[in-house]
């Protein structure tokens, strides 16, 4: 099971001299600190995610401006005191980005008191739109928007309930997973189609979302490979770009379904907030919802983000800049990264890309630090949403990149993880990693108590 | 905002050469990190407990206001409310490191800066609005909305505050006073015109009872957010005895020019003037209400510069310019330019704001806020390189020259 023992049983001896109160090795070379190149911002504290990339000239400073104000502001119901942010609805997931990308992290999932937050469930029956992309529900379309404006009922009511998986270690200690079971009632339209599947999805940070664009094609698919003795490949995801009218890489989203920043923007406005723009003009109530396709809407005329708007706050997320790595010459960190690879994890969370050119001086022809390949994976059955998206099966996730995640705690005050925040940190990520992931999962599993601990150091300097 | 030095070679090399020698107090310097720091944090306490005697002030206006809701009174408060923002803006250059005034309370969400100084706000979240069409909608907010906040108490605003994860929902702070006190602005340009009738019982507006309770309420959550930072830096606080220990000086330096770097560039210059800029909208203004936008800018950028120099009221103590002189006088005379740039190009933007925004890019305002602009994002560079001269890294460097 544990490949590269030889380089495992060395770490391991490391480790032990350190533990062991022994001059500790400063074998290690000190990692790089610029996990996003130029693109690196040294701020740690509980803003870390908001930083601008550097050397932005005035015109992009601009639109970063007027990006971050869009991107906290809430949209209210039309008409309302501002003709620039009404349109909200009729049915919506949220009333701003920021709601669930607070601080441009991850919002909570939940409330203190269990009620969902920062979560959304993408719904779809059996088959396929004439794009490739899923087949929306007929009733409710491709998510399920619980709120609506006054006199709009919202779609249905999400609930999800956790069972403990208790499991152990390789040496006997115990850890529990927590298992959701998700549940929707209150269907306020009628009952959703035949063989409706959903998928339930957090909001990830948007850090570093330029770099990870300006990675060339090219690049990505050099690391599509047939299966490895460890069962590890990685396909491309192929999804629709609705401005080129064609079938391109997808390279965003917790299944590579969206293959831009300005798409997955316009997408998330319409769809999460309600708000129609130059690319998606129509609203998302369907043609039985008869209250939502009444009210009243911000459009002036056709739609109602200005491209402007649209525009900006698409830059604001190519520009967030990548918080540094940290602790980049302790040892036990360092061979934390080491087990990382010999584990099998760095097989898919690759640790360094490259950029290509970019409009952005600091994008551009950088060495960044994702840990993401950005293909897709098989993760098994326990992490399966068995909703298929695009070229995306059931079972297939998105590699998510993994920078900035060790600062989570200190932005969002919470450490939950995975494509629907059932991980309460780093170690229970790891341990719900299935399919091509069994391996790395069950080499971290079986590890030593010190080993594990230097792999958590690790990932928590990113 | 993350800020780059212009010139990396030279600022590299320096740093490298200076860095045995800042490491300790260098009498040859003139001037210690340590008595540095420590003016700093004298100064940043001064000026929280200034802000605390401000409102405190402000709050007899407002008391006899409620008191006596007329024109006049109304008219005094709106004055004392102005005047309550003297020293707190001048504070500000002290954010973005996590300290006390914008770290998180209690490990939690949220932070005293959020509950003092959110904006912009949704005039809705608080009390009736008026729609762009013209409706007056007397059921919202929370003045209307007993369901929302049955009693209204300080702690229940602050608990509001953000609700549902809205940024825009805001209230409490010196903002959602101001929206109180002049209501909503539904001119193009000047303030808010909200009647004293507003506050009288069997007055035009509804809930007229629960309007004052939210003022006087608003006002004593200001108090004591202000007061819990003004400890925090109080002498023998320990987050100012741990900010000033010897071990420690170079993390607080850190801190210090990352602070005035962020605030220069990122807050002032991108959020602030640069938003509004962008959108033409009012409503992305710092003081929309009361259309004093511009003072608070002014303000802010004073008290930028004032940090630089180690002054404060009287006390013109050990400043960072002392640090960066010894290092680099040209950088220091540089860095010194620009703070003064900055103020000269925000007294230089005609009042009232939300009119300089409107127009075409070569209107006098419009060119006036540009210039602003560039000098605040300048200033935030200059901060990143005067931060790299006297051997402290808050910002990324290119490998290569």
């Amino acid at each position: 099971m544990m490949r590269e023992a030889g380089r495992i049983l060395g770490a391991l001896v490391v480790l032990t001299g350190c533990s062991g109160g022994a001059t500790p090795d400063q074998s290690l070379a000190p990692a790089d600190p610029k996990s996003g190149g130029l693109s690196t911002t040294l701020d740690d504290s509980s803003q870390a995610y908001g930083n601008s990339v550097s050397k932005l000239d005035d015109e992009q400073a601009g639109k970063f401006s007027l990006g971050h104000s869009v991107f906290s502001r809430a949209w209210v119901t039309a008409p309302a005191t501002t003709d620039n942010l009404d349109g909200l609805g009729p049915l919506f997931n949220a009333r701003a980005c920021a709601s669930c990308h607070s601080k441009d992290g991850r919002s909570a999932p939940f409330n203190a008191s269990g009620a969902l937050l920062g979560m959304l469930f993408r719904l779809s029956i059996p088959g396929s739109a004439d794009n490739g992309g899923p087949k929306p529900d007929p009733v409710y379309g491709d998510q399920l928007r619980p709120f609506g404006i006054l006199g709009v009922p919202g779609d249905a009511t999400p609930h999800v309930t956790y069972e403990e998986l208790p499991g152990n270690y390789g040496d006997g200690e115990a850890y529990s997973l927590q298992k959701p079971s998700y549940a929707i009632d209150g269907w306020n339209y009628g009952e959703p189609g035949e063989g409706l599947m959903i998928s339930p999805r957090t909001g990830p940070s948007v850090i570093g979302l330029g770099l990870l664009e300006a990675v060339p094609e090219d690049e990505i698919l050099a690391n599509v490979h047939p299966p490895d003795a460890d069962g590890v490949q990685g396909v491309p995801n192929y999804v629709w770009d609705a401005a080129q009218q064609a079938t391109v890489l997808g390279r965003f989203g917790w299944k590579a379904n969206q293959p831009s920043t300005l798409q997955q923007t316009a997408g998330a406005f319409v769809g999460d907030i309600g708000i129609t723009s130059s690319l998606f003009r129509s609203g998302t109530c369907t043609p039985t919802m008869t209250a939502c396709n009444s009210a009243t809407t911000g459009a002036d005329p056709d739609f109602e983000l200005s491209d402007q708007a649209w525009h900006a706050v698409g830059f604001y997320m190519r520009a967030l800049a990548v918080p540094a790595r940290r602790a980049v010459t302790d040892q036990v960190a360092l061979q934390g990264e080491l087990l990382f690879t010999t584990f099998g994890c760095a097989s898919c969370h690759r640790s360094t890309l490259h950029t290509g050119p970019s409009d952005v001086e600091t994008l551009a022809n950088q060495t960044i630090h994702p840990y993401t390949d950005l293909l897709l994976h098989d993760m098994g059955s326990d992490l399966a949403d068995d909703r298929p998206d695009y070229q995306a099966s059931g079972s297939q996730w998105r590699t998510p990149p993994l920078w900035g995640l060790g600062l989570l705690q200190k932005v969002n005050q919470h450490s939950f993880m995975l494509h629907d925040a059932r991980a309460r940190g780093f170690a229970e990520a790891i341990l719900w990693h299935g399919g091509e992931g069994t391996t790395a999962r069950e080499n971290f599993r079986l590890a030593t108590a010190p080993e594990r601990a230097a792999l958590l150091k690790f990932l928590e300097s990113l | 905002m993350s800020v780059t030095s212009r010139n990396c070679l030279p600022c590299l090399v320096l740093a490298g050469g200076l860095l045995a020698g800042c490491s300790s107090d260098d009498a040859s310097a003139g001037v210690s990190r340590s008595a540095v720091v420590a003016n700093y944090s004298a100064n940043l306490y001064a000026a929280y407990s200034d802000s605390v005697l401000d409102e405190q002030a402000f709050q007899s206006d407002v008391d006899a206001f409620l008191a006596h809701p007329t024109e006049d009174t109304l008219a005094t408060a709106r004055a004392g409310w102005l005047a309550s923002r003297a020293h707190y803006m001048l504070t500000e250059g002290a954010r973005f490191y996590d300290g006390p005034i914008d770290g998180p309370i209690d490990g939690g969400t949220n932070n005293h800066e959020a509950l003092l100084n959110s904006w912009p706000l949704d005039e809705a979240f608080i009390d009736y609005a008026t729609t762009k069409d013209g409706v007056v909608n007397e059921d919202v907010g929370i003045v209307n909305m007993p369901d929302l906040l049955s009693e209204i108490t300080a702690e229940g605003l602050d608990e509001l505050n953000g609700y549902n994860d809205e940024p825009e929902n805001v209230s409490s702070g010196y903002h959602a006073v101001e929206f109180l006190l002049w209501g909503q602005a539904l001119k193009d340009v000047g303030p808010g015109e909200r009647p004293a009738a507003d506050y009288v019982i069997g007055g035009p507006s509804k809930n007229p009872d629960r309007r004052a309770d939210y003022l006087n309420v608003a006002v004593e959550g200001i108090i004591s957010h202000l007061k819990a930072v003004q400890e925090a830096w109080g002498p023998s606080a320990s987050y100012r005895v741990t900010f000033e220990k010897d071990a420690n000086l170079e993390h607080s330096l850190t801190h210090i020019f990352t602070g005035l770097a962020k605030f220069s560039k990122g807050e002032l210059g991108s959020q602030r003037i640069g938003a509004a800029y962008e959108s033409k909208h009012r409503h992305d203004q710092h003081d929309c209400f009361s259309s004093q936008t511009l003072v608070d800018y002014e303000r802010d950028a004073r008290g930028v510069q004032a940090m630089y120099l180690g002054k404060y009221g009287d006390n013109d103590g050990p400043g960072l310019d002392d640090l960066v002189k010894a290092a680099d006088p040209a950088l220091d005379a540089e860095l010194k330019q620009k703070l003064e740039d900055s103020i000269a190009a925000i007294v230089a933007i005609p009042k009232p704001f939300e009119d300089a925004i409107a127009g075409d890019d070569d209107s006098e305002g419009r060119k006036a806020i540009q210039a602003a602009l560039t000098a605040l994002s300048e200033q935030g560079d200059a901060f990143g390189a005067a931060a790299a001269a006297i051997g402290l890294t808050i910002t990324v460097d290119d490998p290569e020259p």
